[in-house]
């Protein structure tokens, strides 16, 4: 039996399916991946795991406890890291890592010692009397992650855990998780940032209009792409009839345009390569830049539903 | 946990320097600028005006015709006018609102008095006509406790004479009305004035404590919106969802937030009754009464806290709807300037009509008993608002 369970769950609001029949199993201490452009799902997928949403359909079960049935042992199992920083930001850093250890049940010494801990994790042992709303963004980012940890969880449930910090605050978060999962926690870990998902998850579930539209580990889903390699051209300018003309091309998979670059998933990029270059030639369209990416999750994101993952 | 919650509101409201500063220095300002400016107005709508009373009178007596003509007839005769009726009659002037209070003599008052039995006069009053009836209750109610002393007295007087055996002639008056004849012929009437000047104070409250009762509740229901805001913007910054995947249940969630509103209403409330007390030297009355009131008044304002945050989704259709209720309720309760009897009935359905009347009563001289009805609508009405806010309260 698999750590979490999901089973057939579904969500609509209105006429609206936010989740749609969706499964999958989370082993006891692998990072699982949920990727997918916004709006997909993620976050109410995520809501209804940790409680706070009703399924209109559907099992959870986390740690053999089925929810409904046994939802406060459920939440002491979890951590959820929201989306937003769920935080009091006229209260310290260590104020509101106090107040949500009491509400995580823990007291007296044992409270001060994980507030300790959790600032050290943050590495915020020395701003721990600032107001949080004198942090920055990335501070304020890692103090809502530790809140979220007070308790020892045994899984870690981070919704978009990085949006919008900068990028040493990132690396602090991402290098923090890859640690708590090396201690044994278990981490599902929601974002729309290939790169995160590709550098920390083991498996990834790829969700789209609220289904899972793929399953498996990094290299099984890159092998749906099969050998391709994505070619990314910035131009100056593109047309329709350019991009016709690519598409027209023998060995082209798929042809996107993103923030103004051309991405081409193709089996055989230095042969496709010359060809493009001389349509855009006889287009007069002129080349500002061109790299070559093997295979990864964009690319298959792209493949299986022929957007952008940010489109 | 729903301690905790509440103490971290209580942390947060303190932190917030905006929100102390609305809870604290604008009613102490506000109490000031209207009791000074409205001052005239609200001494010429608050003085007594001269009214009538009914005297059900069931006792054959001398004692009840000393009460009845001496007492309330002349001595209290600038103040209202004695209605001596049947119980019947009585009954139908009350409930015509004709009197705001009857007074019922039982039988053998007198001989009860002479026999130094307790005697007590039944004074029914109406709620709402405060200040009338508190000015029946303290003349009827002095008068049977000095009476009763007074003839106490006279007795014992007696017994020491017959313990040394002086005569006293018989005209047909038992002893002790002899003696007390005696004394008052002595002392000028002065045991009947008793009623008389204490019931001065009773006439007027002065505008800076008519304001301080009504903006101590006018605030106190501020104090319960920015609650009100709390709870909102703990749905809005996504706290709200947290704290309810943490192991904190519902129940301890809005216990807790409807503890700190209690915790952050009654502390602003007390520094306030604390603070027109020292500076604007507002006697607010008997302290337990000015407590239990307090407290009513908080509860009934939490509940009203409670139910706004269930209804509105956002924290500035919070402040929106909080704003035009208090401040309609504040006026139709007559707490911007007093208002006519006509609209005492609709002035009944706000929280701040029990809460100022309950407040006023004390001002003017009423103990812990006299304002135990406001007291109990304020608790009906914290239960019934906190209800509906638990059953539609939405994490």
């Amino acid at each position: 039996m698999s750590y979490i369970e999901i089973k057939n769950l579904s969500k609509s609001y209105g006429n609206l399916k936010a989740v749609d029949d969706v499964s999958f199993n989370v082993e006891k201490g692998e990072v699982f991946g949920l990727l997918g452009p916004n709006g997909a799902g993620k976050s109410t997928l995520i809501s209804m795991i940790t409680t706070l949403l009703k399924p209109d359909s559907g099992d959870i079960i986390v740690d053999e406890y089925t929810m409904n049935g046994n939802n406060s042992e459920i939440r002491k199992i979890l951590g959820l890291v929201p989306q937003e920083i769920a935080l009091y930001p006229t209260l310290t850093a260590k104020e509101n890592l106090v107040f949500w250890g009491r509400m995580y049940g823990l007291r007296g010494s044992l409270l001060n010692e994980r507030v300790d801990e959790a600032l050290e994790i943050a590495g915020l042992v020395d701003r721990a009397k600032d107001r949080v709303d004198s942090y920055s963004g990335g501070m304020k980012r890692r103090i809502n992650i530790a809140a979220a940890l007070l308790h020892k969880p045994g899984v870690l449930i981070m919704d978009e855990p990085t949006v919008g910090i900068d990028p040493q605050s990132r690396n602090h978060i991402l290098e923090t998780v890859l640690k708590l999962n090396m201690e044994g926690m278990t981490v599902i870990y929601t974002s729309h940032y290939m790169e995160e998902v590709e550098f920390l998850c083991s498996r990834v579930a790829i969700v789209d209009h609220g289904k899972v539209i793929a399953l498996g580990t990094k290299d099984e889903l890159k092998k749906l792409v099969g050998d391709n390699d994505t070619l990314n051209i910035e131009l100056t300018s593109t047309s329709n009839k350019v991009l016709d003309k690519i598409k027209g091309l023998n060995g082209v998979d798929s042809v996107s345009v993103e923030e103004g670059k051309l991405k081409v998933i193709t089996p055989e990029a230095d042969m496709v390569l010359a060809r493009i270059i001389s349509i855009l030639d006889i287009e007069k369209s002129k080349i500002h830049s061109v790299n070559i990416e093997q295979s990864n999750l964009e690319s298959v994101f792209l493949h299986l539903t022929g957007r952008a993952l940010r489109d | 946990m729903a301690l905790f919650i509440a103490l971290k509101d209580l942390r947060v409201v303190l932190r917030d320097r905006r929100a102390i500063l609305m809870l604290l220095l604008m009613p102490s300002i506000i109490i000031f600028i209207l009791g000074t400016a409205l001052g005239s107005v609200f001494n010429q709508n608050l003085a007594v005006n001269k009214f009538s009373i009914a005297v059900v009178n069931n006792d054959e007596g001398y004692l009840s015709s000393v009460f009845i003509n001496e007492v309330l007839r002349d001595g209290m005769s600038d103040t209202f006018n004695t209605f001596p009726v049947d119980k019947e009659k009585a009954e139908d002037m009350f409930n015509k609102k004709t009197v705001p209070a009857v007074i019922t003599i039982p039988e053998n008052f007198s001989k009860d008095i002479d026999s130094n039995k307790q005697v007590r006069l039944d004074i029914k009053t109406r709620l709402g006509d405060k200040i009338d009836s508190v000015i029946v209750k303290s003349v009827a109610e002095s008068f049977a406790n000095n009476i009763s002393m007074s003839y106490a007295s006279a007795n014992a007087v007696m017994d020491i004479e017959k313990q040394y055996k002086f005569n006293i002639p018989a005209n047909g008056m038992t002893e002790a009305q002899m003696v007390m004849s005696g004394l008052r012929q002595k002392l000028g009437n002065e045991m009947l004035k008793f009623s008389e000047e204490p019931q001065k104070k009773y006439k007027t409250t002065t505008a800076i404590q008519y304001y301080s009762a009504a903006m101590l509740v006018m605030f106190i229901l501020f104090g319960a919106n920015t609650g009100t805001r709390s709870i909102v913007e703990e749905r809005e910054n996504k706290t709200l969802g947290r704290l309810m995947s943490t192991r904190a249940s519902k129940v301890s969630l809005i216990s807790g937030k409807t503890m700190g509103i209690f915790m952050v209403c009654l502390a602003q409330a007390l520094t306030l009754i604390i603070f027109t007390c020292i500076v604007y030297g507002v006697n607010w009355g008997q302290v337990a009464g000015t407590l239990l009131v307090t407290v009513s008044a908080v509860f009934a304002a939490s509940g009203f806290g409670v139910v706004v945050a269930a209804l509105v989704k956002t924290a500035r259709a919070a402040d929106g709807v909080g704003m035009l209720v208090i401040q309609l309720s504040t006026m139709m309760s007559g707490g911007m300037v007093p208002i006519p009897s006509s609209m005492k009935t609709m002035s009944m359905f706000t929280i701040n009509w029990w809460a100022h009347q309950a407040y006023i009563d004390l001002m003017v001289g009423s103990g812990i008993s006299a304002v135990l009805p406001y007291c109990g609508v304020l608790a009906a009405i914290g239960l019934v608002l906190m209800s509906i806010g638990v059953a539609r309260f939405r994490t």
